[in-house]
């Protein structure tokens, strides 16, 4: 199986970023789904990592350990990257493969102000054995609100539905 | 995707708290057609869209982004994966939700 044909694997995503003492909190649909809203996932991991030298540096490592390349349009296709402090100068999002499955860094979601603000009311979840630091239910709500894409739209209502208990 | 401009309706009724009769009503519509638009069996004009929703006590805000190939990629890895696999995914997902709603059940209880 190709890499591309992996499923992904988040409890190995969560425990390298965590093993190389990344400062992040899990964003998007994954993070509806580990609030128990059944939201039909993507299939990739978000993430809203820390922005500071520090985390960014740690961050890179995390990568190099996941032998993560830029995301091509094909699937099948790989590019490597250099992954270092300097990697993300610059860089606001960055959509990556990993060889536990694709990976989506969002320095600051639209809608917040990143991780320093998002980690304020994130809480950890258990999931296979790994604590997940996982973004609150009303930022995932200001989140999908700011970005307001069609799949946005169909989350919030998901989550309203939830919350409502409709 | 199901039809946005239904989503947007039921997303609106839904946090205005009205039934699909009474929205109707203040909307200046029929119940059926309301309940039509939010099943996507009928598309509302995106001027009865926006009518509708200021009854719901919104109003619909857009801008132009530029396209994002984010989906497009995910759709295509979506297809490359084996069904076995792709089945193994929402099924995690699944005991993922129940899971949480067991935690917070548990919560409850304590509580």
């Amino acid at each position: 199986m190709t890499r591309a044909e992996k499923p992904p694997d988040l409890a190995s995503i969560i425990r390298t970023l965590q093993m190389h003492r990344v400062e992040f909190v899990v964003i998007g649909a994954l993070a509806g789904i580990l609030h128990g809203i059944p939201l039909p996932r993507t299939l990739d991991v978000d993430i809203a990592p820390g922005s500071s030298e520090g985390n960014r540096r740690r961050l890179a490592d995390a990568l190099r350990d996941m032998d993560a390349t830029l995301r091509l349009p094909d699937p099948s296709e790989i590019v490597s990257i250099p992954l270092d402090e300097h990697t993300f100068d610059d860089i606001q999002s960055m959509t990556l493969t990993t060889k536990f499955g694709p990976l989506d860094i969002l320095f600051k979601p639209e809608g917040t102000e990143g991780y320093d603000d998002l980690v304020l009311r994130a809480t950890t979840v258990e999931d296979e054995g790994v604590a997940v630091p996982v973004i609150s239910v009303e930022d995932l709500v200001r989140s999908k609100q700011a970005a307001g894409r069609q799949k946005d739209l169909e989350h919030l209502l998901a989550i309203e539905q939830h919350l409502g208990g409709r | 995707m199901s039809d946005p401009s239904g989503t947007l309706v039921r997303l609106a009724r839904l946090r205005s708290g009205l039934s699909q009769r009474e929205l109707a009503t203040r909307a200046g519509t029929s119940q059926p057609t309301l309940a039509a638009y939010e099943t996507g069996r009928k598309a509302p004009s995106l001027k009865t869209l926006m009518r509708i929703l200021k009854a719901a006590g919104f109003e619909l805000r857009m801008r132009l982004e530029p396209t994002d190939p984010h989906d497009d990629w995910i759709r295509a890895y979506e297809q490359r994966l084996p069904p076995a696999v792709l089945n193994q995914i929402r099924d995690d997902d699944r005991r993922r939700v129940a899971r949480a709603r067991t935690r917070k059940g548990a919560v409850t209880v304590e509580e």
